[in-house]
């Protein structure tokens, strides 16, 4: 198994002192040297420059941007044209010097930003000039397909970062699940190959880290505007299927012991899970699903409900695959959180095919299902003697109660005391947790 | 691998080229397509009503909405939401611009049309509402608020004296200026 980063460094740092105390010679720490070769060095001087070279290029285009905003009523036409190529070209001048110079990653990352707002004032600027009208959608189309080059050219994640928003941006501004707003996924899928050479190269680094934030962050966005439903409830599959997709990509590819920052599609996945299912303990959310039940319109299959369609098969299939791989792996834990989608669509059916009355059965599927889930985090935790593992268990299981006492009439005396239980049950266990490691420890030693 | 090909230099520096050339020809063939238009369009005079305005992204603007909107057609249902349509222009008889008729293809021979979406295919009147493509009009922002204001005052009922001149040409129109109380808007505002 690959040892990250962090583990190699507090090795080597270690070295010294074991050589010293006579437990290793200097040729076995060499040997382990070799074994695990070179620390990479996060040299914080590099990475500081980048970011302010990114602000920096942001704020100066942002204040060029602005001036020529102002809309010089006395120059005339031609002259206003040739102010809108003008950041543009500056910009190109210096991206193809940075370029031929071969220039660092802060350079680039700083110029691939400016270049890109360059084009976008340039765009905005003409249409200002030539009062033209049209939509704020159209323009951002232009503008970031534009601009794409610059991410590979570059290879720049801060234009993937701008594209990314950009496009969602665009995609939640039309109405009633316009067709338009499908091409959403085909420009997201213009910028995946740089987020997976991204991660390629380095899983777990910051570049990569941030490019999944975004890109997770808009997928999720994404799902609810720039998909075409053709029965109601279907954002129930929807959003199971893609929240259970990050989380088993997560777990299954991404599985290194770093920070929560730096794995993206693991708490994205896990957070929506648990959110979603906790969603569906409440009889409203199932409501939707019934086969008469609806105010909105059916819509006929056509291209865009059937790209929708494609979509969803493909994130169950991939949730199906990934499933099998962890079975395969014998990684059963990733089960509990990964089986979710399964039970929604189990769940979507019982209420689809006999309506009313039954949707109770999926609301109860999905109270037992926290109450399992919560239990197995704590037993999880607990094993793995991780506390916080454990508390998020207990976080599950008091919410859950908590929810339930809100869903009904009790009376205030009865949610004090189921309160002050749950407080209770919550100390109880840390303390427990805390004495059972103490003893652990005292054992070993 | 891939990856070693883009590192050779040659091959970024023709990449950056090209890129380089296709974002400057955007906003080039943006200025020339409406260039023309404003050089060797057919000139017209739009009415125009009032409107509220936002938009954050481009300048200060007067928000327009012209008056004649609508394009008289045969059969209302053959047109949906969103499609587009040629609408051929002819003046009336105080010589401002209104729209003749509407078909799905480009009208024949020497006839000024605008190529524009639909809007609205609704109501009872053997017509349908078209989404007209110029409705801003750019000015310094010290002005633009009291432009607003003028055009406002101006296009209420009983005094609808705003028009705006535009220039058309192959179906497209940019707006030269806009006239409240038959002046240019800037002249207008001077006299103020």
């Amino acid at each position: 198994m690959k040892k990250d980063n962090k583990s190699i460094k507090w090795l080597y740092d270690e070295l010294p002192e074991l050589i010293d105390e006579g437990i290793l010679n200097q040729g076995q720490a060499d040997k382990l040297k070799s074994r695990y070769g070179e620390v990479k060095h996060v040299d914080v001087g590099k990475v500081t420059l980048t970011i302010f070279g990114i602000i920096g290029s942001v704020l100066i285009g942002g204040g060029i941007i602005l001036i020529l905003a102002h809309n010089w009523d006395n120059i005339g036409r031609p002259v206003r044209a040739i102010l809108a190529f003008l950041p543009l070209v500056a910009a190109q001048i210096i991206t193809g010097l940075i370029l031929w110079y071969n220039k660092g990653t802060a350079w680039k990352e700083g110029s691939g930003a400016f270049m890109m707002l360059a084009l976008g004032a340039a765009i905005a600027i003409i249409g200002q000039t030539y009062n033209l009208g049209g939509d704020l959608s159209d323009f951002l189309l232009t503008w970031m397909l534009v601009s794409l080059p610059i991410v590979y050219l570059l290879n720049n994640s801060t234009a993937a970062v701008l594209y990314i928003s950009g496009i969602t941006w665009r995609a939640c501004h039309f109405y009633d699940y316009d067709e338009r707003s499908l091409i959403f996924w085909l420009l997201l899928a213009l910028v995946v190959p740089h987020i997976l050479v991204a991660i390629f190269k380095d899983r777990h680094s910051a570049r990569t880290s941030l490019l999944l934030w975004v890109f997770t962050i808009a997928i999720t966005i994404a799902c609810g505007v720039a998909l075409k439903p053709w029965c109601p409830g279907l954002w129930i599959l929807t959003y199971s299927g893609i929240f259970a997709l990050f989380y088993l990509l997560g777990r299954v590819w991404f599985d290194q012991p770093v920070s929560i920052w730096r794995r993206p599609l693991y708490f994205m996945g896990g957070m929506g899970i648990v959110t979603m299912a906790f969603v569906f303990t409440f009889e409203g959310a199932w409501e939707e699903s019934y086969w008469y039940y609806s105010y909105r319109r059916y819509y006929a299959a056509n291209l865009p409900i059937i790209i929708s369609a494609i979509w969803l098969a493909a994130v169950y299939i991939t949730d199906l695959v990934h499933l099998i791989l962890a079975v395969r792996k014998k990684t059963y834990y990733i089960l509990f959180m990964g089986i979710m989608p399964l039970l929604a669509v189990c769940g979507f059916f019982i209420c689809r095919i006999t309506g009313n009355n039954y949707e109770i059965i999926s609301m109860l599927l999905f109270n037992f299902y926290l109450a399992v889930l919560g239990i197995a985090c704590i037993v999880r935790g607990f094993k793995l003697q991780k506390l916080g593992k454990m508390n998020a268990g207990m976080g599950i299981l008091s919410l859950l109660i908590l929810m339930r006492f809100f869903d009904s009439d009790m009376n205030i005396l009865i949610r004090g005391l189921a309160f002050i239980i749950i407080g209770a049950g919550f100390l109880a266990a840390n303390f427990f947790m805390v004495r059972i490691g103490k003893k652990k420890k005292m054992e070993a030693a | 691998m891939k990856l070693d090909f883009f590192q050779n230099k040659k091959v970024v520096m023709l990449s950056f080229g090209l890129v380089a050339m296709i974002q400057l020809a955007v906003p080039a063939a943006m200025i020339i397509r409406y260039e023309l238009v404003m050089m060797q369009g057919t000139l017209y005079k739009f009415r125009t009503a009032p409107v509220d305005p936002y938009d954050a992204f481009r300048g200060r603007y007067v928000a327009l909405r012209i008056k004649e909107d609508t394009a008289p057609v045969k059969d209302k249902s053959e047109f949906k939401y969103n499609e587009t349509v040629y609408a051929t222009i002819t003046t009336d008889k105080d010589g401002f611009a209104k729209f003749a008729s509407a078909s799905k293809t480009p009208p024949e021979g020497d006839v000024d049309y605008l190529k524009v979406k639909v809007r609205y295919n609704y109501g009872n009147e053997k017509t349908i509402d078209l989404q007209i493509p110029f409705d801003r009009y750019y000015m310094n922002e010290n002005y633009a608020k009291a432009a607003e204001d003028a055009y406002r005052q101006n296009s209420r009922q009983g005094k609808e004296n705003t028009y705006i001149a535009v220039r058309v040409k192959d179906g497209k129109a940019v707006i030269e200026n806009l006239f409240i109380d038959n002046k240019p808007v800037m002249e207008y505002l001077k006299q103020q």
